[in-house]
């Protein structure tokens, strides 16, 4: 769709409101035809950094660069930037293929091209039947498609989409994001794409930047961000982890202030597998099918989350006949092995060691 | 990133609007209050025993009237939020027609009917019955009653309506009945609509010129005493019209102040997720709800068919003869032309002035936040504060030294009519504003449309419906005022209601029917037009 796919670079952005300071100097380079994420807790800065790439914010310093081209100055209607927004902003007085065309109009496409693209677009979204409609006649779904459609009809150089899905209920969203990513490979736009939930992020994007006070704490591919988090903030908002004090462990890392687990790095299983061992006591139980969570306390507030991914009937059981035959329950006495392959150490000041 | 637009200069035209035709009159009658200038009699007026029973009067008919307003709305309100009627839509149409009426129509109704040559009257007598004549404070409350109670209604069934139903089923699991769930639930709840809308009763009962002064018949209420005051030839004192004014502003404004904190005080969070639906009540008791609700409007409503109905016989003079026709028609085509002219071209322009002032201001208000939109925002709630017959004195005051084209011409009435009814298009347009999604206009901006264009394109149509709706309910009250059109026309201005009620006064209750049927017929066609737009 688009003839060549755009890079977009910032560099040194500052951004500030009033006391606030929503943006301290990012630094990203999103490469041509990639979906890249800004992934962070709310108020972390990820819809400012959106809006200042839409034009509707300017930066009180550094540069944004969207296909080698500066963009200080570009007011939002010249940027060539589509816009997918958390509330869809379909304008309620126009039909489903009016606001297709909105874009479209505004470029003064002749009539003819204008159909046809507004045709393909809504084809694309599978909507193809509902141009006549007014929005509120869609569902939540449909409405979605049409943002989308409506804002790739125009072929932007850069796709913008602040949390498209969170206004969906839950099994939409794992459908829509399924689709919103064919999309965007099929369409090759640059895509710059806003969420505050880890799973997303993980499951749509190429990269992802995970954010945290108007900083950058990483960048990298999903496996990178979960499975190599740079910082113990990192480590904490993408997934589970839970932390060992240095003092607990027999051999801790040099300069380790604690190490950190995922649950499924963890094993409680009755033959040792090498490293070393915590002794501590289940708290809690919870299965969920695909798994059982075991939260054990080992003392001295420590405690560790602990995934059994093909748990045995004869040796767990669940509270109130829940299910199991086993012996272990809440309060049953285990111990926990620690992999030395695994385990994810920081300093103290949550950089991660090598 | 802020487009400032040319909002500022917007602002600065509502200022300059305010500022003459709403301050420089006020100021005139504040002067003219405090310095007596021109009075006749030395003495204070606040040592004048008739300005305190005229006070007590407006307070006791006032008071009254908006008792009888919540007597009638609240039931109303509560069979129609919670029993689904037979046309439900065309009772609150028919009420908000009650609202709409010309205020004084009402009053004239009720002396076709128990006046003292009354249909209602004659016919009792008739039987042996001798009724009571409708003039002084009773027949005042009646009318009152019947022309408001559409306030209590409308607010109150609304804030029903909100109810979110979870509340009244917790209740009930929590083991409460129906009565003491209407007591401890659903009327607290309703309580800052419900006194909210029987406050707004009082205010304009209070305000209301044309009822007492044709019914009152030497019940004097504050504004008979004004306008008695500036007009009369033998009690003239503008100087203590002026006093009357001051008292009945300060009077309206602690019942607004009152409303404002009840309002506060009472304010609940309302985090309803499902609306309260009507049942269908079945068998006897749902008839009877049916009967009630469609009996109260109907009886508030049938004075106004009584003068439609007298629009059709027969007359010679100020006597009815027997038969139906159209004579009232015919004098009324013959000699009344141009007060109906008139009217017709004053409140068209005024619709016309009010739907782009409105507009305009409106979009100002809500896009350019700052202490001065806040302060134009307030200053714009003083029309509700002034009864049309101050703000009429405080213009003849104000502009009787202003150039012929302005003083003498309908341009004064216009612009009366404007300051008078622009606040609402003004709020009306700004809350549609701020409620729209701000990422309508910047989704039009992505997709290549200059701010203008993403204005003009995205929002303007969005704001269609208020400024059809505010435009429409200023061209209904504008084409039924009296009470400030009563001190500022001239012989070549006079409007319809003028002319009804010198009609009504002169015995000359015909024509007085014809226009006051047009004038209902308008009211209706506005009515019409409202709900289309409100649907589309």
């Amino acid at each position: 769709m688009s003839e060549a796919a755009a890079s977009l670079s910032l560099a040194g952005v500052r951004k500030r409101f009033g006391e606030h300071e929503a943006l301290c100097g990012v630094d990203l380079e999103v490469l041509p035809g990639e979906l890249f994420t800004l992934l962070g807790p709310s108020g972390c800065g990820k819809t400012t950094l959106l809006r200042l790439v839409a034009g509707f914010e300017t930066p009180d310093a550094g540069s944004l660069r969207l296909a080698e081209r500066d963009l200080s100055g570009v007011p939002p209607h010249r940027r060539d930037v589509g816009l997918v927004f958390q509330s869809y902003a379909l304008f309620p007085h126009l039909s489903v293929a009016e606001n297709v065309a909105f874009g479209l109009v505004e470029r003064r496409l002749p009539a003819a091209e204008r159909e046809a693209r507004v045709a393909e677009a809504l084809g694309r979204v599978r909507l193809g039947e509902l141009g006549e409609r007014a929005p509120s006649e869609l569902s939540g779904g449909q409405q979605q498609r049409v943002a989308i459609a409506r804002a790739l009809a125009i072929a932007p150089r850069l796709l913008l989409m602040d949390e498209p899905l969170s206004n969906l209920d839950a099994a939409l969203r794992l459908a829509m994001r399924e689709e919103i990513r064919a999309l965007q490979r099929a369409a090759g736009t640059t895509t710059l794409y806003v969420t505050h939930d880890q799973e997303e992020a993980l499951a749509i994007s190429d990269r992802i930047a995970v954010l945290r006070a108007g900083r950058v704490e990483q960048v990298g591919s999903p496996w990178e961000i979960y499975r190599t988090p740079a910082t113990a903030f990192v480590a904490e908002f993408v997934g589970q982890i839970s932390w060992i004090p240095a003092a607990r462990l027999p051999a801790p890392p040099p300069g380790a202030a604690r190490v950190g687990y995922r649950p499924e790095e963890l094993s409680c299983a009755q033959v040792a597998e090498a490293g070393p061992q915590l002794t501590g006591t289940v708290a809690e139980l919870s299965f969920t099918g695909a798994k059982l969570r075991v939260r054990v306390d080992c003392g001295e507030g420590l405690s560790l989350l602990v995934d059994e991914p093909r748990p045995d009937p004869a040796r767990w059981a669940l509270p109130a006949g829940r299910g199991g035959q086993g012996e272990l329950r809440v309060g049953s006495e285990l111990q926990v092995t620690l992999p030395v392959a695994c385990g994810h150490a920081f300093d103290a000041q949550g950089a991660r060691l090598p | 990133m802020k487009a400032q637009g040319p909002w500022g200069a917007v602002l600065a035209l509502g200022y300059a609007l305010v500022a003459v035709l709403l301050l420089w009159p006020l100021a005139n009658v504040l002067w003219l209050g405090v310095t007596r200038e021109g009075g006749a009699a030395a003495n204070s007026i606040w040592s004048d025993r008739s300005l305190w029973v005229a006070c007590g009067n407006s307070l006791v008919v006032s008071s009254l009237g908006a008792l009888g307003a919540l007597a009638l709305g609240l039931p109303l309100a509560l069979l129609t939020a919670r029993v689904r009627i037979p046309g439900s839509g065309a009772l609150a149409a028919l009420a908000t027609l009650c609202l709409l009426s010309p205020p004084f129509v009402g009053a004239y109704a009720w002396i076709l009917l128990l006046g003292q040559a009354g249909v209602l009257r004659a016919w009792l007598s008739g039987l042996g019955i001798e009724a009571p004549e409708i003039y002084g404070p009773l027949g005042i409350v009646i009318v009152f009653a019947s022309q408001y109670f559409p306030l209590v209604f409308l607010l109150t069934r609304s804030a029903l309506q909100n109810q979110d139903p979870s509340l009244d089923e917790a209740a009930r699991s929590l083991g409460a009945s129906a009565w003491t769930r209407l007591w401890r639930v659903t009327l607290p709840l309703a309580l800052p609509s419900l006194s909210g809308g029987a406050l707004l009763a009082f205010v304009m009962a209070l305000a209301n010129f044309g009822t007492p002064q044709v019914l009152g018949r030497g019940y004097r209420v504050l504004p008979t005493l004004a306008y008695d005051r500036f007009t009369s030839e033998s009690a003239r004192d503008p100087g203590a019209a002026a006093q009357v004014c001051l008292l009945m502003i300060l009077l309206a404004g602690a019942a607004l102040a009152l409303q404002r904190y009840l309002a506060r005080r009472r304010e609940v969070q309302n985090r309803a997720l499902r609306r309260t639906e009507p049942r269908a009540l079945p068998g006897w008791r749902g008839l009877l709800a049916a009967a009630s609700a469609w009996g109260i409007v109907l009886a508030a409503l049938a004075p106004l068919g009584v003068v439609v109905a007298t629009s059709f016989r027969n007359t010679r003079g100020p006597v009815f003869e027997a038969g139906l026709g159209l004579t009232s028609y015919r004098a009324v085509s013959h000699g009344l032309t141009r007060a109906i002219g008139n009217s017709l071209v004053y409140s068209f322009a005024a619709a016309f002035a009010i739907a782009l002032v409105g507009a305009l201001l409106g979009v100002a208000l809500a896009r350019r936040r700052g202490l001065l939109s806040r302060v134009l925002d307030a200053l714009l709630l003083l029309p509700y504060l002034i009864p049309g017959l101050v703000l009429g004195i405080g213009f003849a005051l104000g502009f009787q030294r202003a150039p012929a084209w302005l003083s003498g011409s309908g341009a004064v009435l216009v612009l009366a009519y404007l300051i008078r009814r622009l606040p609402y298009a003004v709020r009306s347009n700004a809350e549609l504003l701020e409620q729209l999604d701000p990422a309508l206009e910047e989704a039009a901006q992505s997709l290549g449309a200059t701010p203008w264009r993403a204005f003009t394109q995205a929002t303007l149509p969005l704001l269609t419906p208020a400024v059809v709706t505010g435009a429409v309910l200023g061209w209904v009250t504008s084409i039924g005022e009296l009470s400030a059109t009563i001190v500022l026309h001239k012989g070549s201005t006079v409007t319809m209601p003028v002319q009804i009620y010198r009609h009504v006064i002169d015995g000359d209750l015909g024509p007085a029917a014809a226009l006051s049927t047009l004038l209902l017929a308008a009211t209706g066609l506005a009515l019409v037009v409202i709900e289309r737009v409100r649907v589309a």
